[in-house]
């Protein structure tokens, strides 16, 4: 069953030089429990896609379908990890992480020991009590993670999650994001700039062109679950990234 | 912390040593003009009756700071939730600091009489348009973004100005409460400048009357110690409450 569905999705922002197109006829589906990764060049739109979903900007033409049927209220569905990790400073690591369980009424009591059940999976053991200033990049984006994953709701939109992490960080979080998914069996709409972590992690891809951003490529990742690292050196891997890569160039 | 009160001290002690040269060279009479060696010597016997009356302004200063406060307080998130208030109220704020207070702090003496009252008003006056501007311009600075995701989270408004905009506006807050704070003791001293049965301005108004200057000089050290103690204890209570903003330049 579709999850969600995008069917032509137009936006233009309006600047001081005039409408700035940003999004061009966007397309596309998302399946329950599926894993589909946006990959595309920076100010293509990737953002601006995740704020139409999830309702804070408003499509100029165009629909989005949650479970088939247009909400008033994506929240309810959603949950948004945005590129900024966006920890709250006066938070504690437990308070930051049970936020969205807090807003919708859940006592503090039930939230946190909810959360304090799920540290050692999110890798925050021990970090409880410290504030967001004193984790390293890769804690703090686990943490957002953690809150996006506590929200409780069945689709996860993650915006670049570990855009600004070094490579080798960026490395274990993949593998460890694919387990939480697996755990957790979400439906998860993820962008990236990297192809090769959009393989590694997707069941399926789309690729946009440069802005105004259209939908250029669909592809399907058909390799084996549960993904291991040493299949990026495998052809068949290979062969999906270099498609990628060539219509990006194109 | 000895290198950071070196300069500060140095520059007091230049200072002094000046207006003590002064008065010695010109031969200026003790009671237009006493030098800091008769200040000083004035001080220590007349320190009974400057504690009994500071008590009094310090009372009036600190009740007049706090009301100041609530007011602040309520306008700001009043003025946050509806733009239509927020376009009314300011001209009016802006307006009510430019009447001059010591031509209005009589009248609150006919209305309300020798005691408190009048001067809790004074200071609260004073006090409350900082108060007022640093809640709503640290409102403002808010990160949008931070807004925008708990919103996606589902929070009402009110959730949202007690868990990002407020916290956001504590900084701001502290700096227009060191402000607001600084300015209350010498607002309850114009307050009873004007008509009061105890207090330092009372005592003040009529040391001047006697031509007692070193008396007159020894409750504007008292006024300025108060002064000082406040700044500082909004300081040691700033470091507590925002340590995230502390924090992060360290
Ligand atoms: N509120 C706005 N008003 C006007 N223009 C905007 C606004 N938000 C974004 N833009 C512009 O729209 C374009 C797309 O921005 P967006 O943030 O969606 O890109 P992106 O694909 O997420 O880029 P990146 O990979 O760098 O995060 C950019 O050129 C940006 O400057
Ligand atoms: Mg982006």
């Amino acid at each position: 069953m579709s999850k969600l569905k995008l069917v032509e999705v137009t936006k233009s922002y309006s600047t001081k030089e005039g409408p700035l197109p940003v999004l061009e006829q966007i397309s596309l589906e998302v399946r329950g429990n599926q894993f589909v990764s946006l990959v595309g060049p920076s100010g293509c739109g990737k953002s601006t896609l995740f704020n139409i979903i999830c309702g804070l900007v408003k499509q100029d033409s165009g629909s989005i379908l949650l479970e088939g049927e247009e909400k008033t209220k994506p929240g309810d569905l959603i949950s948004y990890m945005p590129q900024k990790d966006l920890l709250l400073p006066w938070r504690r690591v437990i308070d930051n992480v049970i936020l969205p369980l807090k807003l919708a009424g859940v006592s503090t009591a039930d939230a946190v020991r909810e959360a304090m059940g799920l540290m050692d999976v999110f890798g925050l053991k021990g970090f409880e009590r410290r504030y967001p200033w004193e984790l390293s990049g890769g804690m703090r984006q686990r943490a957002a993670l953690m809150r996006t994953v506590l929200a409780k709701k069945d689709i996860l939109l993650l915006d670049e999650p570990f855009g600004a992490l070094d490579a080798i960080t960026r490395f274990k979080m993949q593998s460890w994001l694919l387990q939480v998914w697996h755990r957790f069996k979400r439906t998860v709409l993820f962008i990236t700039h990297d192809v090769e972590e959009a393989v590694y992690l997707s069941d399926k891809i789309y690729v946009l062109s440069q802005r105004p951003g259209r939908i250029k490529l669909e592809v399907d990742v058909p390799l084996a679950r549960p993904r291991i690292p040493g299949m990026i050196t495998g052809a068949h891997f290979v062969k999906i990234k270099e498609k990628i890569l060539k219509s990006i160039d194109a | 912390m000895g290198v950071k009160y070196r300069y500060p001290l140095i520059f007091t002690a230049g200072f002094l040593l000046l207006w003590e040269s002064y008065v010695y060279f010109t031969g200026k009479e003790k009671w237009l003009l006493p030098a800091p060696s008769d200040i000083a010597a004035a001080f220590p016997g007349m320190l009974p009756l400057l504690v009994e009356h500071g008590r009094y302004t310090l009372l009036a200063a600190v009740v007049g700071f706090a009301l100041a406060i609530a007011v602040a307080l309520l306008l700001a998130v009043l003025m946050d939730i509806s733009p239509v208030l927020r376009q009314g109220i300011y001209p009016l704020l802006v307006i009510s600091q430019t009447i001059p207070i010591i031509s209005v702090a009589p009248l609150f003496i006919i209305w309300f009489g020798y005691g408190l009252l009048p001067k809790v008003i004074v200071v609260a006056l004073v006090c409350f348009f900082p108060l007022v501007v640093s809640v709503i311009q640290g409102m403002e600075a808010v990160d949008r973004d931070m807004v925008n995701l708990l919103r996606v989270m589902g929070a009402s408004t009110w959730q949202i100005i007690k868990e990002v905009k407020l916290p956001a506006a504590l900084p701001s807050f502290f700096a227009g409460l060191k402000i607001a704070g600084t300015y209350s003791i010498m607002g309850a001293v114009i307050g009873e400048w004007l008509g009061a049965a105890k207090g330092l301005g009372l005592f003040m108004t009529r040391a001047m009357h006697s031509y007692q200057y070193d008396r007159l000089f020894s409750a504007i050290i008292v006024v300025s110690l108060l002064s000082v103690l406040l700044f500082m204890i909004i300081e040691v209570i700033g470091r507590l409450v925002i340590p995230w903003h502390y924090k992060k330049g360290e």
